[in-house]
Parts: C-alpha cells; sequence; structure tokens
C-alpha cells in the first residue's frame, strides 16, 4: 500500500504545517457549536494560549508522522 | 445563504448514503443516529458552556435594569424570557446558550464594568436574537453536520484499506480536513446569522447605536489590554510563576497573535471567522443596514 503511505505522508505534512501556523483554526473548527467562545472579546473569536501550544505540538508529531511515511515510501525505513 | 444551506445538507446526505452503503444501516438508524447525535451534543454542549466559565444566577435583586431590560425585550420578540447568569471571564464577553422557551444569556462581569446601560441593552438585544432566530441550534447542527460527516469519511477510507498503519493515519487526516471543510460553510451561515442578529436588536430597540457603540468600545479595550499585556511580557520574563507567569503567557500570545496578522492564520482565520469583522458590524449597524 505506498500509495496510502505517499497519501498519508503528504496529507501528515500538510495538516501539520496548518496545525503549527494557524493554530486558532483547528480550535475554531473543534469549539464552534459546542463551547461558546469565551476566550476574545464579544463579538470576535479567541483560544487561550494553552490550547494554542497543544495544537502546535500535535502538528509537530504530524510532521514527524509525515516524515516517517515519506520515509517509509522511498524504503528509507 | 439558501445556497451555502443545500451544500451542508448535500454533505449530509452524501454522508448518510455512504453509512448506508458502507454498513448496510437502514435509513431509519441512520436518521435516528443522526438526531440523537446532535442532540447529545446540545444537551452536553449547554450543560458544559455553563460549567466552563462556572455561570451563576444573575439575581433580580443584584441587576433590576437587566432583567427589565430582558423582559422587555423578549416580549417585543416573542420569545419566553431566558435565564439571565454572569460570570467572570476575563474580558467583556456575552453568549447565549438554548433555544425559545429554554435559552440562558450570560454577561460577563467585565463586560458590565465597562459598557452604561443603553450598550448593554444592545448587546443584550442581539444576543436575544440570537436565541429568537434558533441560531445557537443552527450552530450545534452545523458542527453537528461536519462530525457526521468527517466519522464516516474516516470509515469509508479504513473499509478501502488493508487495515495497516498507513490506513488508519490516511483516514485521521482525511476526517480532519472533511471537518475542517465543512465547516467553512458552518462559518458562512454563522457570519450572515450575526448581521441577522445585529438587524434584529437594532430594530428592536429603535437603533443600531448602543450596539455599535459597545462593539467599538469593547474593541478599543481589547486593543489597549492586549497591547499592555503585551509591554508587559517583555518586562516581565523570568518573574516565576503564579500570576507573573500567566501576564506571561497572556503576553507572548497576544504577541504571537499580533504576528500573525499576515499570511496563514489572517487568511484561515477570517475563512474560520465565526463573527464578521467588528468594523464592518459597526459601519452596518450605524448605516442602519
Amino acid at each position: 500500500m505506498a500509495d496510502r503511505e505517499l497519501i498519508a505522508a503528504v496529507l501528515a505534512v500538510g495538516l501539520g504545517i496548518v496545525f503549527i501556523l494557524s493554530p486558532a483554526t483547528i480550535v475554531q473548527v473543534h469549539t464552534a457549536g459546542r463551547i461558546p467562545d469565551r476566550h476574545g472579546e464579544y463579538g470576535a473569536d479567541g483560544a487561550p494560549a494553552r490550547w494554542l501550544w497543544v495544537v502546535r505540538a500535535v502538528g509537530a508529531a504530524l510532521l514527524l508522522a509525515g516524515i516517517y511515511f515519506a520515509a517509509s515510501v522511498l524504503s528509507l525505513l | 445563504m439558501a445556497v451555502v444551506g443545500s451544500i451542508l445538507f448535500a454533505f449530509y446526505a452524501a454522508a448518510a448514503a455512504a453509512a448506508m452503503l458502507f454498513f448496510d444501516a437502514p435509513l431509519l438508524l441512520v436518521l435516528v443516529g443522526s438526531v440523537l447525535f446532535v442532540g447529545v451534543q446540545y444537551k452536553v454542549g449547554k450543560w458544559a458552556a455553563l460549567r466552563s466559565v462556572r455561570a451563576e444566577d444573575l439575581s433580580e435583586e443584584d441587576a433590576p435594569q437587566i432583567h427589565r431590560q430582558v423582559e422587555s425585550l423578549s416580549r417585543d420578540m416573542g420569545i419566553d424570557k431566558p435565564r439571565l447568569m454572569i460570570a467572570n471571564m476575563g474580558v467583556p464577553n456575552a453568549f447565549a446558550v438554548g433555544r425559545k422557551g429554554a435559552g440562558t444569556v450570560v454577561v460577563s462581569r467585565e463586560l458590565l464594568d465597562v459598557l452604561n446601560p443603553d450598550e448593554v441593552e444592545g448587546v443584550l438585544a442581539h444576543e436575544l436574537a440570537h436565541i429568537a432566530n434558533r441560531d445557537v441550534v443552527m450552530m450545534v447542527l452545523g458542527q453537528g453536520i461536519a462530525s457526521i460527516v468527517a466519522i464516516v469519511a474516516q470509515w469509508a477510507v479504513l473499509f478501502t484499506g488493508d487495515n495497516d498503519i498507513a490506513d488508519f493515519f490516511v483516514a485521521m487526516f482525511v476526517g480532519q480536513i472533511v471537518q475542517m471543510l465543512v465547516m467553512v460553510f458552518v462559518f458562512a451561515i454563522s457570519r450572515y446569522r450575526e448581521y441577522v442578529a445585529d438587524a434584529d436588536a437594532a430594530e428592536e430597540i429603535g437603533t443600531g447605536e448602543p450596539l455599535a457603540s459597545a462593539l467599538e468600545k469593547i474593541s478599543a479595550t481589547s486593543e489597549r489590554q492586549a497591547a499592555s499585556q503585551a509591554n508587559s511580557a517583555g518586562r516581565g520574563r523570568g518573574r516565576g510563576r503564579g500570576r507573573g507567569r500567566r501576564n506571561n503567557d497572556d503576553g507572548v500570545d497576544a504577541k504571537v497573535n499580533a504576528l500573525c496578522i499576515f499570511g496563514m492564520e489572517s487568511g484561515l482565520a477570517k475563512l474560520f471567522a465565526s463573527h464578521p469583522p467588528v468594523e464592518k458590524r459597526i459601519e452596518r449597524l450605524r448605516n442602519g443596514r
């Protein structure tokens, strides 16, 4: 299933970049409609600093996963 | 908005059809499962929202004017008077949860400190309009559809694979991407509903000025706080734990956000914003649109 590994590598790197560069977007996607926005001021979106760092950490893990799958495709592992 | 709503329904219909195809599930089971899924999200969401801010009931003795304003506005909007609650949120904020007949409006103490009574009435009218227009339920429904479509997409990937590690990861990534894609449409509806709630609030009060003034004041206060936090973070590095550390975190956050004004954060933030830009809302409220 080299196709799936290639797809996994591309998607992991792409998502990892989004998680690291735009963590507030990820928080917003998962919290909208579930919990009210109480971190930004009235009329704006916001997310606590700790949540943003957790999302960035997940993004870094996704990048590592992407590198792992890319290396598998290239038979380096 | 009809087009965006139709696209959302099409996403759900496609997910339901895929669930029936992959799991051989009858239509009734898919429909009942979807309603249960969204229903649980609604109930848990309302409970979690009030619990997360440790909201307390705002008694009539403590805030007689706010109760009078809400009573009058609710009567004019044709809804039952919602439960009124107050919380410390650290920022001037207010939100509504629930539905017509079982709504709750929460205001922060910081909001009441910053705004005058007319501006508070503007904010309350906006939140009551959300309840009257069933916007809270709409957002729960939108998030529910996004989650259902994402779960079906994940299982579709898993079902068509060999169950090796790459399949699990691809399923996870596809679920995440699909949820983000559906939420783009949910947020488009949300931004539109904000303008509608603004217009309804202005119509009930007779003018959009109190809400416009409230938004302007809160925005200016927030910018001043962010600037001062960023400055104190620069000066307060290495002071240790506790309050100093919290201020430091907030300051770093403000700096990071300031850095992200341009580039990816800004572009994606616009696409995934639940509210329209404050300046545009103020402009519309003052121009009576």
